[in-house]
């Protein structure tokens, strides 16, 4: 199993998309500290967990595994949704481009399913108005 | 007399299929809640036990936020009102009733409030500050060593139950072992 290769799949083409904005956005993944440059900067942060590898049902390979994409886009407190959901368009596209590749004979094939949300939420404390979104993911590497 | 007889099995008639059609159904509920009590956050234990099970009726098994270990949750009695309300999937519903569960789950930030005293899971801290559950309050310069913030259960850990095929796994289980029984 090649979870590198899972997470690359996932990871490459929402931090090419964040990135080709004009300003980019800072993107954050996993075990990295969110460290944008002042309170108010907007970043978005990307998680990616694992659930069941190797499920043999799943499909006919063995080499798969099924886990959960999780995207919070962090927008400025007190400006209204506007900015946030128009991230959150970006990183949708991204999926759904990601949903319409067609299978090939190397690398990892990716599905996702349904997408959760967009929620939001911000607390008295933090600066940020957080908008969320998450999917399921079920990923076969074929090389 | 013989209404009352006749009411009698009917009551009878509709427990015996109620309980072959559902019994697998009532197990998974079970199961569900029991992992999720595992897998998630636990200081006081009154998220743990304020997981619930519920009928269309209404009937509700669980939902105490008692403090303490997590208690197992038995799912309800159905009825054959509950069948008929809810003919195609599922007639069980899971819920959590702490005002904070949205937050406990991830699914929304939160201000980290210590309890105070000593957690009945191990805690973690490091990756997050200033209190955000879910999400670090960046501060320009720390690492995410300096805020309160505590954990005990994984970032995320609900999406990745019901997302990544734990929940799907704890279903078919349960519904495989009711099967063998009913043989």
């Amino acid at each position: 199993m090649n979870y590198q290769a899972i997470r690359a799949a996932l990871e490459n083409p929402l931090l090419t998309a964040f990135n080709s904005l004009v300003p980019a956005v800072p993107v954050f993944f996993d075990n990295i500290t969110a460290v944008p440059p002042n309170t108010t900067t907007e970043y978005v942060r990307i998680n990616i967990t694992f659930g069941i590898t190797n499920e043999p049902t799943l499909t006919s390979s063995v080499d798969n595994a099924r886990g959960a994409l999780i995207i919070r886009i962090f927008t400025e407190k007190g400006r209204g949704p506007a900015r946030n959901q128009t991230l959150l368009t970006t990183a949708v596209n991204v999926l759904e481009t990601l949903n319409n590749t067609a299978k090939t004979n190397a690398g990892t094939f990716m599905r996702l399913g349904e997408i959760n949300g967009p929620t939001f939420s911000s607390t008295d404390e933090a600066p940020h108005f957080v908008g969320r979104i998450d999917t399921s993911w079920v990923a076969t590497v074929l090389t | 007399m013989a209404k009352n007889a006749f009411d009698e099995l009917s009551r009878w008639g509709d427990r015996v299929a109620v309980n072959l059609l559902y019994k697998g159904r009532a197990r998974a509920a079970e199961q569900v809640v029991a992992e999720l009590q595992e897998l998630g956050p636990r200081w006081s234990g009154k998220f743990s036990n304020s997981w619930r099970i519920s009928t269309p009726t209404g009937t509700v098994a669980g939902g105490t936020g008692q403090e303490g270990n997590p208690v197992p949750v038995k799912a309800p009695e159905l009825s054959g009102a509950d069948v008929r309300t809810k003919l195609f999937g599922s007639p069980f519903k899971i819920d959590n009733t702490a005002s904070y569960a949205d937050v406990a789950t991830d699914l929304a930030t939160g201000d980290f409030e210590n309890p105070g005293k000593p957690a009945l899971k191990p805690v973690s801290r490091g990756n997050r500050t200033k209190g955000i559950r879910g999400e670090p309050w960046p501060v320009p310069g720390t690492r995410g060593t300096e805020g309160p913030n505590r954990a005990t259960a994984p970032l995320d850990w609900f999406t990745t139950y019901v997302d990544g095929g734990s929940l799907d796994k704890a279903i078919e289980k349960a519904m495989r072992q009711s099967e063998k029984g009913f043989k």
